[in-house]
């Protein structure tokens, strides 16, 4: 009797305790979880800074000192190059472990061992895409390379030291929600993570979308809709830059076929609004006689944010700027004597070969009359709560086999293998270690040579005056049209030839007219000698800076920052008077006519608090989408024409065909069109002020909201008071925005500022997480002090000292 | 007295066995503070409800504080409630429910085998 009393609560407390320990459905394990002692409370913090003052460090070969100021950037402080990358693994593993692990996760296809069967498709198409591959042919080069790979064991060491400091209780929130734990991070990881960013620059492509247009347009139309340039174009290089080299030469094949045929279901690409602004302005604009450099990078607003900003000082370097946690070093920033930016020189750097297999079995693929070998890979998954998944993917000489008929292709005839610059062996990493060593132009030329893919326009100026920008990555040798489409795997032809030599690469230095600027624009005008494509270069942004640069004199470190947050909407300029002149207040409802007047006086400001903004950018949606209905409805296999043909079409071909609706019986006309559009935007506006309690204004309706990356939505921060938009200087639009925004005068000393929607730890229980987020919506900045001596710094609030093991 | 003392040593045993162990460490803190001080089923279930309820609900309760609910306040809400001092209160009662089943078990553990001893003493 007695037994059978004891067994009873007994079995209950066991049935608590295994239940409580383990994670149910999407609720983390109760009983750990909530433990204040070791569970999520133990992520609690405030404003005080709670690491561990003097941890030691095995492997450190002297003591290394970090200092964090009020918004926690830490100024590191070591003796000799080792110890500062060890510093940095350490002290990024600190704030942001999560975020690196999982970012790294994402790009080596391995999502589904975290969340589960629902990543699968993703997973299967990160390892199909060939970023595992490109990750393990570049991390041999890097380790390998007698000056970047002790840095990068160093790098990798020190984020291993803190990850064996690790107990349950300290490790970050997410590991707890989740319910798993972090593993060794590797050279391999920090690899990955450079794909992951080569993923989201360099990942994008239209050539399947541009077979299908051609299959549906024909070739005349196809190059009116979808022109390589348009009209008012200026590109990154100035036009009035002399080529003067000697151009290889590269023979068009006489008879071109692109295959039609395409996968049936594009797996996503990355985000097309991912961008950025830079600019070097030379001294003979700047009120100081000295150049100023601007930068920032658009990407999809996260937290924890992609950036982790640091302050890296040993005898050989003394560098302040934004670090990528994964990477070694700092990728946008300033020393003792340059400062350099990056954007994104979106170019087509991915093709897409059809290929034909000799039989299902996929061993041999027909290339230039002959047979020859495929290899084939078998990628294994761990699944969360399933069985492991088997991929098998066949490799070509082209690249990996993406789409075939167990990915997103079901004709076991329509097999595609993908060849992509991002798939060569590179070591980015050594441009960064010796742009971070740069003192002058010579040093960042050279540095540059390194860097292959995701390309980017560089710009650069330093303490001697000097400012230039060169156009930089690993370019194919295309003939004219080559990769636009998909192409015939089968043909020699058909394969890239080289590569644009290096020095062929367009660049500029000083010019003239005092300036140099990117936004993601078409890189350079028609008179260079090679061929160069993207699907969608930016036409906005650039066209306003360049006019704002021209202009400006005597140009001050704030009136940088007041461009990087001009709200100004080029595009509204352009379209906006010729709709509102189309349209008759006399017959409006009072909804109408407060928009129609909020519209005729709007000065094209995408201000916080302006009204226009919102009405015009549904008016804007739905009037493309009413131009462009015939190419909808087509699930995801066209794109649609760009904003500059748009435009231009509802300026100057009212008899085009596309302006009819054909959802209707009757035939539109442009300015039945704009009406519609017009009606359609008060409705809306009206639907979204009955649907809120906010006030309308275009920072409440845009809703730019700054994301958790697991999608958590109280780990978010939706509703910041913020204005721009896409196309306009200040990026900043529902999902998307300016990630790094710094400005640098390169006076003596140099003069830096930056800030950043986040914050430097990646703990949402943490001030830091997300303290520089409204700092950063107000247009403020911080000083970015790189004092070369610890004992010159200013605010400091936590001291750290990484301290070798006692032997 | 016994019930006070009981819950005393629940609370203290617990505490440092939290500072080193897993969460479930206190429950078999709990278990023994059952087994070694007798009492009844009631009394042993509240020593470790109350002990072990209170000893998270009181921590909690100090890190949600001084922590101005940074933290708690969002996990609450990925929990689908409005505050972070919710998560105190089911802390508390999540604490309590092991601590109360635990320190039963234990007493009734003790039972298995000391039930003529006692008998005798006290009839």
């Amino acid at each position: 009797m007695n037994f059978i009393k004891f067994i009873f609560p007994f079995l209950i407390s066991l049935a608590l305790i295994v239940g409580l320990n383990n994670k149910l459905g999407q609720v983390p394990p109760l009983g750990k979880f909530l433990d204040p002692y070791n569970g999520f409370w133990a992520n609690s913090e405030n404003q005080d800074i709670a690491f561990e003052v003097s941890p030691s460090i095995p492997g450190l070969n002297e003591k290394v000192s970090i200092y964090y100021d009020s918004i926690l950037i830490p100024h590191v402080y070591a003796n000799n190059d080792h110890d500062l990358y060890m510093a940095q693994g350490y002290v990024t593993a600190q704030n942001r472990l999560w975020q690196m692990e999982f970012q790294t996760h994402a790009s080596g296809g391995r999502v589904s061992e975290i969340i589960g069967k629902d990543a699968l498709d993703f997973d299967r198409y990160q390892r199909r895409n060939g970023l595992l591959y490109g990750a393990e042919k570049a991390v041999k080069l890097m380790a390998e390379d007698p000056t970047i790979g002790p840095l990068l064991n160093a790098y990798t060491e020190g984020i291993n030291q803190y990850i064996a400091s690790l107990e349950y209780k300290d490790l970050p929130i997410e590991y707890k929600l989740l319910d798993y734990k972090p593993e060794k991070w590797s050279n391999l990881k920090s690899g990955l993570l450079l794909k992951y960013m080569a993923d989201d620059l360099a990942g994008g492509d239209a050539d399947a979308e541009n077979t299908q247009l051609l299959k549906m347009l024909g070739k005349e139309r196809f190059n009116f809709l979808f022109p390589d340039r348009y009209k008012d174009f200026d590109p990154v290089i100035p036009k009035s830059r002399d080529w003067d080299f000697e151009a290889e030469t590269i023979e068009r094949p006489d008879s071109i076929e692109f295959p039609l045929v395409f996968p049936d279901n594009k797996a996503p690409q990355p985000d097309p609004q991912n961008g950025s602004n830079n600019w070097a302005v030379h001294g003979s604009k700047t009120s100081t006689g000295k150049p100023i450099l601007a930068n920032d990078p658009h990407l999809g607003l996260n937290l924890p944010s992609i950036w982790y900003v640091m302050h890296l000082n040993s005898p050989t370097v003394n560098v302040f700027g934004s670090t990528l946690p994964g990477a070694l070093g700092v990728i946008i920033g300033f020393n003792d004597n340059v400062s350099w930016g990056v954007t994104n020189a979106t170019r087509d750097v991915r093709d897409w070969y059809h290929i034909t297999f000799k039989s299902d079995e996929k061993k041999e693929y027909r290339y230039n009359g002959k047979w020859l070998k495929t290899q084939k890979v078998i990628q294994e998954f761990k699944v969360r709560g399933n069985e492991n998944y088997y991929d098998t993917i066949y490799y070509t000489h082209h690249g990996p086999i993406v789409y075939d008929e167990s990915f997103r292709s079901e004709n076991s005839k329509t097999n595609f293998a993908l060849r992509w610059t991002a798939h060569d062996p590179s070591n980015e990493q050594l441009t960064f270690h010796l742009l971070n060593r740069a003192k002058n132009y010579d040093d960042y030329e050279k540095a540059l040579t390194f860097y292959d893919c995701p390309a980017q326009n560089f710009a650069y100026a330093d303490v001697h005056g000097d400012i230039a920008l060169w156009i930089n990555g690993k370019f194919p040798l295309r003939w004219e049209e080559q990769g636009k489409f998909i192409m015939d795997g089968s043909r020699a032809d058909m394969d890239w030839a080289g590569f644009i030599p290096r020095e062929h690469n367009a660049y500029m230095k000083n010019p003239k007219q005092g300036y140099l600027s990117s936004a993601n624009q078409i890189p350079v005008d028609s008179t260079y000698p090679y061929y160069h494509y993207d699907r969608g270069f930016e036409h906005y942004r650039n066209r306003r800076l360049n006019q704002k640069l021209e202009t400006l004199q005597n140009i001050t470190v704030e009136d940088m920052m007041r461009l990087q947050n001009d709200n100004f909407s080029l595009l509204a300029s352009d379209i906006l008077p010729s709709i509102l002149d189309s349209l008759n207040r006399n017959n409006m409802s009072e909804p109408e006519k407060i928009a129609f007047d909020a519209l005729s006086n709007w000065n094209f400001m995408a201000d916080q608090d302006a009204i226009a903004p919102a009405y015009f950018e549904i008016l804007w949606d739905d009037l493309y989408k009413n131009l462009w209905d015939e190419f909808y409805g087509l699930d995801n296999k066209v794109r649609r024409p760009e904003l500059p043909v748009t435009v231009e079409i509802l300026k100057e071909h009212p008899e085009e065909k596309y302006i009819d609706n054909q959802n209707t019986d009757i035939k539109e006309s442009i300015s039945d069109l704009y009406h519609m559009s017009f009606k359609s935007a008060v409705d809306s506006v009206e639907n979204w002020k009955s649907a809120n309690e906010k006030e309308l204004t275009w920072s409440n309706f845009k809703n730019t909201t700054v994301q958790h990356l697991a999608r958590l939505a109280p780990f978010s921060t939706d509703n910041i008071q913020i204005g721009g938009n896409k196309h306009i200087l200040n990026a900043t639009s529902g999902r998307h925005g300016p990630s790094w925004r710094m400005v640098v005068s390169l006076e003596q000393p140099i003069k830096a500022y930056g800030v950043y929607p986040g914050g430097q730890s990646g703990n949402p229980g943490s001030y830091y997480y997300d303290n520089l987020i409204e700092p950063w919506s107000d247009g403020e900045y911080y000083e970015l002090e790189n004092k070369a001596n610890a004992s010159d710094l200013n605010n400091i609030i936590f001291t750290q000292t990484l301290t070798p093991e006692a032997k | 007295m016994k019930f006070i003392i009981r819950t005393i040593i629940i609370v203290v045993a617990a505490h440092f066995s939290l500072l080193y162990f897993p969460w479930w460490s206190m429950a078999i803190c709990a278990f023994f503070a059952g087994a070694i001080i007798a009492g009844k089923n009631l009394s042993t279930f509240f020593s470790g409800f109350i002990g072990l309820g209170f000893l998270w609900l009181i921590q909690a309760f100090i890190i949600h504080n001084d922590s101005s609910g940074i933290l708690s306040n969002k996990i609450a809400e990925l929990f689908g409630l409005s505050d972070g001092i919710y998560m105190v209160i089911i802390s508390g009662i999540v604490a309590g429910l092991v601590g109360g089943f635990s320190t039963l078990s234990g007493f009734r553990f003790r039972r298995i085998f000391s039930r003529d001893k006692s008998r005798g003493l006290y009839r």
